[in-house]
């Protein structure tokens, strides 16, 4: 029984299967070595940046730290690795993926919820502070209305500066491709604030 | 054929979009004071991930395992007696596999879950680019499943001897206890909470700031019983900026391998049960603020029969303040604060420490405190949540600093000095000028002391020339009001009568300093 454990079954082939996987699966700690090497200097080249994105859109330090974690865990243990020089875009993908996830749970939760209405007699319930939207909020919405790949192109655009091919990189798409979301995206928010020429 | 849009050819954006996009950006990502993160904490955690496998190892070790179970089922209708494998172990076969799922496993075929645990209703709408996620073999709902933060969770322990210390085994262990923060501005009375509620009594003590939810293994041999219910704490809530997170941890049960979560928010369940091998449930609540949210967990594993749920409610929580700043009302300055939790109850005392007077009930869930008496002192609202039946349930209280009030704009007032000492300057001057009548002698100040003040004169009845010298006992018969304009720091006035001498006056926080009458040698 116990050359076949992992799969609860006995009998020679089974375990022979078992230690098949088991050898090809198992990170030899000198190869953990190394990668322990990349993932320091990774992390120390990448890691606040990658917060910051991801504090672009969701609305809490622990997220975002959270969301940058799990994108440095995909990078070192994803079967899809990126090659060497592309850690930055592959990490940039991951976060924006991650952020959005987490977005996405919020939002689905609140649409789950009836609508918040402002408290009669207290204008200040907690409840009514979601309310309250000023120019900032209206755009920031404005955004999150668009889609996933619109709002990452100008995120990726207006916050990280990247050039066009850059963008590409991360979003997996063509360089054309890039330069019409941003201009459907710039549109749209142009329309919703009202800055139509 | 290559479709090109033309319009973004040439297309400029609106610079005051762009700049105020930008901006937006750029300080939503600064919103937060960044924290050190341990590289070694991800170092650890990362070491805990089993390496991913390839598709096609999955493909050869599925398809070995169906030849090997048909043929022992085969040979065992063949010799028509004997058992190689108990039905426990053939569940244990299927269970076992999901062992081997991706670490990426979130992205298991039909699984809602995430990698936190919670529920994901959304959909797999992912940025392209490097892909992030493989598709598995997930064989169950209720089989333990590898998640991603559910790292090393179900790794054999042949696979990796240096187990590092429970609180270190997963991502989520590490965010869990970080979100346990308390905001540095605000004190809370951790030991001001009570809870009633035997049946749900925890380890996990309330105000906890610390918890060490872990991935749990099944460590016990199938006994073939049911599972016991999961024991769960309370729901510990932890604020952010902007966002509110309520979490819940329990002890692993014995024998179980995963744990189902439903949530439910106001009795409609969010989502599809998620599963995973973790004792810690987290949900965001910011945007459901006052809402009854449950969270039923039910103990699962292959070969024993789940548990009975168990429930925790946000209404069994705690008040917890979500809001409190200064306000403006008709009266004048307010404290205004909300709270949430503690949602059956029928009201909530709230008490202004240190004094302990109660100062309002209410059944809702902020108030605007007057703070006309409180500047500069420190107030604590303590909030009682009220059973139907008068009994304190939950408490909750938060201090805050009330600022000292703003100086107020002075007006600035004649001293009676002044007054005085020109009611002296009129009876000088009606000494001299005693044979003009009462509206002549008006006309004469106010020309006098044009572009120095606004006058106004009153002429007192009864009072007749010639009056009593200036050195007499009471020679004032007339009183003059006037308010000063111009914003000289020093006046004077020279009496006609004596063209060498001066009044002098000043102003000097706020008041009017009068000096004396200064002449120079005739």
């Amino acid at each position: 029984m116990a050359a076949g454990k992992p799969f609860g079954l006995s009998g020679v082939s089974t375990g022979v299967i078992t230690a098949d996987i088991k050898a090809t699966s198992v990170v030899s700690p000198s190869t953990f070595q190394a990668k322990d090497g990349d993932l320091a200097s990774l992390h120390h080249r990448y890691y606040a940046a990658m917060v910051r994105l991801a504090s672009v859109y969701v609305d809490d330090i622990d997220s975002a730290e959270e969301v940058v974690q799990e994108a440095f865990l995909k990078m070192v243990k994803g079967r899809r690795r990126p090659k060497p020089g592309h850690e930055a875009a592959y990490l940039r993908s991951a976060v924006l993926n991650g952020a959005r996830s987490v977005l996405r749970r919020r939002k689905v939760a609140r649409l789950k919820m009836p609508r918040l209405r402002p408290v009669e007699n207290n204008s200040h319930a907690p409840e009514t502070l979601t309310m309250i939207h000023d120019d900032r909020d209206r755009l920031w919405d404005a955004l999150l209305e668009l889609p996933e790949r619109q709002a990452a192109v100008l995120v990726l655009r207006y916050y990280e500066n990247l050039s066009e091919a850059e963008i590409a990189e991360v979003l997996g798409i063509a360089k054309g491709s890039v330069k019409s979301h941003a201009h459907r995206a710039l549109r749209k928010l142009e329309t919703r604030m009202g800055q139509v020429r | 054929m290559k479709m090109v849009d033309q319009n973004s050819e040439n297309y400029e954006p609106n610079p005051k979009l762009v700049s105020d996009l930008s901006q937006l950006l750029h300080d939503r990502a600064n919103r937060f004071e960044q924290r050190p993160m341990s590289l070694a904490r991800l170092q650890q955690t990362a070491a805990q991930v089993p390496p991913v496998y390839r598709r096609v190892e999955y493909l050869l070790a599925a398809a070995a395992v169906i030849v090997t179970v048909g043929a022992a089922v085969g040979l065992l209708a063949v010799t028509g007696g004997g058992s190689m494998t108990t039905p426990a172990e053939q569940v244990a076969v299927v269970d076992n596999e999901s062992d081997l799922v991706d670490s990426d496993g979130d992205a298991q075929v039909g699984s809602n879950r995430d990698s936190d645990g919670e529920v994901n209703l959304g959909g797999s709408d992912e940025i392209g680019g490097p892909a992030l996620t493989e598709g598995t073999m997930t064989t169950s709902e209720n089989v333990s499943e590898a998640e991603t933060s559910d790292l090393g969770g179900n790794v054999e322990s042949d696979m990796d001897p240096a187990e590092p210390d429970d609180e270190d085994l997963d991502s989520n262990s590490v965010s869990t206890t970080r979100n346990r923060r308390t905001s540095a501005t605000t004190t809370r009375n951790a030991a001001s909470t009570t809870r009633t509620d035997p049946s749900r009594s925890s380890t996990t003590a309330k105000g906890t700031t610390t918890t060490t939810p872990t991935t749990t293994t099944a460590n016990e041999p199938p006994s073939g019983g049911q599972l016991e219910r999961p024991n769960l704490g309370r729901l510990v809530p932890s604020k952010g900026l902007h966002s509110l997170q309520l979490s819940v941890t329990w002890d692993a049960v014995p024998g179980a391998t995963g744990y189902k979560k439903i949530y439910t928010m106001e009795g409609s369940e969010i989502g599809r049960p998620g599963s995973a091998s973790e004792t810690v449930a987290k949900l965001d609540y910011s945007g459901t603020l006052g809402r009854q949210y449950c969270l039923d967990v039910v103990a699962t594993s292959p070969s024993r029969p789940d548990s009975e749920p168990s429930r925790v409610c946000s209404a069994d929580m705690e008040p917890v303040f979500v809001h409190m700043g200064p306000g403006f009302s008709d009266s004048g300055r307010t404290l205004n604060f909300g709270w949430i939790g503690g949602s059956p109850f029928s009201a909530f005392e709230i008490r202004l420490s240190p004094t302990g007077e109660v100062i309002h009930s209410t059944a809702q869930k902020s108030y605007s405190l007057d703070l006309e008496g409180l500047y500069g002192r420190l107030i604590c609202p303590h909030i009682t949540a009220i059973d139907s039946r008068g009994t304190p349930v939950y408490s909750a209280t938060e201090c805050i600093q009330i600022p000292s009030p703003p100086e107020p704009e002075v007006e600035p007032v004649l001293p009676a000095a002044l007054v005085t000492a020109h009611t002296r300057f009129i009876n000088d001057f009606y000494l001299t000028s005693c044979s003009e009548t009462d509206e002549e002698r008006v006309a004469m100040i106010r020309s006098r002391l044009a572009g120095e003040f606004e006058t106004d004169v009153f002429i007192a009845p009864n009072h007749g020339c010639p009056l009593p010298t200036f050195n007499g006992a009471t020679a004032t018969t007339e009183i003059l009001s006037f308010t000063k304009i111009g914003e000289a720091s020093t006046h004077s006035i020279t009496p006609p009568w004596a063209p060498n001498c001066q009044w002098i006056y000043w102003l000097e926080n706020g008041s009017w300093v009068v000096g004396d009458r200064y002449c120079t040698a005739a």
